[in-house]
């Protein structure tokens, strides 16, 4: 029987049937876009978004006027712990830290670089010092050269203090690094003591001689001992490392506690900036 | 939903939306009534004498009419605020209250597919199952008067449930009338109803054309429904405020509800797992030839049972009960009862193994000695659950050949040893859930064999 083209429902009515549902839809569809948009608490969450923003702004520009002054004082403490002398004895306990493990090692420990930036050091605070009594003698009258000469001078004394650091600092890397190779040492010869072992194993297995055993075993042993005595090592190369680093952090003690009252300031307003920013932004 | 609100509050809400409500139900009838009149259905019931004319005949027509103006007349009240008057008696409401429970629930939905089987040939006539349907309807409107009843069922994630409770009254009622009247003109010799349309038509336009329209429809459909009773979002998740009851989604609950009679790993992985594969295996299990591409009952009159009493006695039924029945603490509540967080339900549930060796022979169940090894331990659970071992075993090896010498001998004979004993235990399994409800109701049954050392209890 030939295929016909006749359909079982009229297609006029269908199309008009389609189109109704399709306007249903498109009225449903607008309707929850309508309805999405105009929810029922965004008017008083916009709102809130605003009064939060508005808050949290007030609270910065506050904390920001009272923190002002705090923080002038802070820079200005900072400066000056920056540009003091070290103390002799902190030296003398870092040197003779040196010393110690350079004898330990069979080695002579260099303090020249050290030496003349300490030495530059207390003069440069020495001048630093008198500027800023010179200033400070001055009083009210305030002479602009005098606090010139007097920043000059501390911003001298800061860069030496700085080199002395940087000077005290080599030694700490050094210290550093001559922990980690001995640790890469170890490292290596933990491995060669694992492969010995492995080979043990192999020869035990292959039904190798008591003598070539025992020559695998005295391996295996000589690595052993190794390892214990650089395990030692290790011990000895922290404990003077971290000495080393616990007489630096004295001498920076003070700038560090400053920097961190200060930071602490700085987060605070930080945190109100980025609270006003996700309140007035789309920011989740 | 009516926390805080008087009754007066109360009931003008609920008649904001009895008067629509009632309304609708009279331009159903009145529908129905105009549909009947000028299809040419109308038939003549019974004749009633008015004086002067002498005897007037009434129609079913006529009759849905006057439903049609009842049902207008309630949402007149309904409508003017009246709704008070137009609620349950509440000693009918406590009586219902007080009389329902899972026994009852349970026994009685059964109770009711049964007779709904039996008396098919009745309750599948047209004026009959629009009788029922206008009830169910009536009842509800009727109901919503409560506000503990109002509180469940006007519940935006609750809704869809009612809905299913009409959609499968109505769909179920749609197949058995077809079914019951195909099995009569079979009887007669003629043949079924879907074999007088059964002309061939085009895949496109006239199927897929009609299924983007009903998708189209039915898509809008959700969106109104959407923004007519938004889901309820509730607080962020507390684990210092867990929800009581805390519910499955809706098509869980069922399973829900199975897990106060089985064992969690039972109930949530072994029965879910053999229902999806017994309901894959139902092609290759099915002998009977007959039936196929029209509605029967009495050509297929088993699968017809099961799969009946399956779906709707142990699905739908189980859904109905865990989201409208069971409230805080899965205590069961009366339809019109308040849920109440405080209710105490005194129910100690015991083990069989203690029924056996604590109640009938009053001695502690055996132990293997501290220490001892694994076999040994597993040596006296086994005999320590003897009885229930035994039981389940026999249930599922004695009875299946049992039935294939009695009952099942046909089907035993058709479908030969495999299939017929993959179906017997897959009904089993499914004959396992109504049996253990009975033994929780009558014996306080907990489990038959409680292997706790191993997480195995049936």
């Amino acid at each position: 029987m030939p295929a016909t083209e006749q359909t079982w429902h009229n297609q006029k009515v269908m199309h008009v049937v389609f189109a109704c549902t399709a306007l249903v839809m498109m009225i449903a569809t607008l309707w929850l876009l309508a309805k999405d948009h105009n929810r029922e608490w965004k008017r008083w969450q916009l709102a809130d978004r605003k009064k939060e923003a508005w808050m949290a702004q007030s609270q910065h520009d506050e904390l920001a006027f009272q923190y002002a002054d705090k923080m002038d004082e802070f820079a200005a403490e900072i400066r000056h712990a920056q540009a003091q002398p070290i103390p002799v004895g902190l030296v003398d306990r870092f040197k003779g830290l040196v010393t110690q493990d350079a004898e330990r090692l069979g080695k002579s420990a260099d303090f020249s670089d050290l030496d003349s930036a300490a030495a530059e050091l207390e003069e440069a605070a020495a001048i630093a010092s008198k500027a800023r009594q010179a200033l400070e003698q001055a009083g009210e009258e305030e002479d602009p050269s005098l606090s010139l000469a007097s920043r000059h001078a501390e911003n001298a004394a800061i860069d030496a203090r700085e080199l002395v650091l940087k000077q005290l600092q080599k030694f700490v890397s050094d210290a550093l690094r001559l922990e980690k190779g001995v640790v890469a040492t170890r490292k290596s010869v933990v491995a060669d003591r694992t492969a010995a072992v492995s080979e043990l194993g192999l020869r035990v297995g292959d039904g190798a001689s008591a003598e070539i055993r025992a020559e695998v075993q005295s391996r295996i042993d000589g690595y052993s001992e190794r390892v214990a005595e650089l395990t030692e090592e290790i011990a000895i190369a922290q404990t003077y490392r971290t000495g080393l680093e616990s007489i630096v952090k004295q001498i920076d003690a003070e700038r560090a506690n400053l920097a961190k009252a200060q930071g602490a300031m700085t987060t605070e307003l930080t945190r109100l900036k980025e609270q006003v920013y996700k309140n007035t932004s789309n920011v989740a | 939903m009516t926390h805080g609100l008087t009754d007066g509050q109360f009931f003008n809400m609920v008649s904001s939306f009895l008067g629509p409500y009632y309304i609708a139900l009279a331009l159903m009838n009145g529908l129905a009534a105009l549909y009947l009149w000028r299809s040419g259905q109308m038939t003549t019931w019974f004749s009633l004498p008015v004086p002067a004319v002498g005897k007037v005949g009434i129609s079913n027509s006529l009759v849905w009419l006057a439903v049609s103006a009842f049902f207008a007349v309630l949402g007149a009240v309904a409508g003017g605020g009246l709704v008070s008057v137009l609620s349950l008696p509440e000693h009918f409401r406590d009586t219902i209250n007080q009389g329902t429970g899972p026994v009852i629930y349970s026994v009685g939905t059964s109770a009711i597919l049964v007779l709904l089987f039996i008396f098919r040939r009745f309750f599948v006539k047209p004026a009959v199952a629009w009788t029922i349907w206008n009830l169910m309807w009536l009842f509800l409107g009727l109901s919503m008067t409560d506000r503990d009843f109002y509180e469940i069922v006007a519940k935006p994630d609750n809704v869809p449930i009612v809905m299913l409770v009409f959609l499968l009254a109505f769909f179920t009622w749609l197949s058995a009338h077809r079914a019951v009247e195909n099995d009569d003109r079979l009887a007669r010799g003629e043949p079924p109803l879907e074999k007088l349309d059964n002309e061939k038509v085009l895949v496109w336009p006239d199927l897929v054309y009609i299924e983007l329209i009903c998708m189209i429809a039915l898509s809008a459909f959700l969106i109104f429904w959407a923004i007519a009773l938004p889901a309820p979002l509730e607080e962020a998740a507390n684990i210092a405020k867990t929800p009581n009851p805390s519910k499955a989604p809706w098509y869980f609950l069922g399973l829900q509800e199975m897990l106060v009679y089985y064992d969690p790993w039972m109930a949530g992985v072994v029965l879910p797992s053999l229902v999806v594969a017994g309901l894959m295996a139902i092609p290759y299990l099915d002998f009977n030839k007959q039936g196929n591409g029209y509605y029967t009952i009495k050509e297929r009159p088993f699968s017809y049972v099961v799969f009946q009493f399956g779906f709707l006695e142990m699905w739908i039924t189980l859904i109905v009960l865990g989201t409208l029945l069971r409230g805080p603490n899965w205590n069961f509540f009366g339809p019109y009862e308040h849920w109440d967080a405080h209710k105490v339900q005194a129910l100690v549930n015991v083990y069989l193994s203690d029924l056996w060796w604590k109640d009938l022979l009053s001695m502690s169940p055996p132990v293997a000695a501290a220490g001892s090894g694994t076999f040994t331990q597993i040596g006296y659970i086994i005999y320590r659950e003897w009885l229930g071992i035994a039981l389940v075993l026999g249930y599922f090896i004695v009875l299946p050949p049992m039935m294939a010498l009695t009952v099942f001998r046909n089907f035993y004979q058709r479908m030969g040893f495999i299939r017929f004993m993959v179906m017997t235990n897959l009904l089993l399994f499914m004959a396992s859930l109504p049996i253990k409800m009975v033994l929780r109701w009558v014996f306080n049954l907990k489990y038959l064999i409680t292997i706790p050392e191993y997480f195995l209890n049936f």
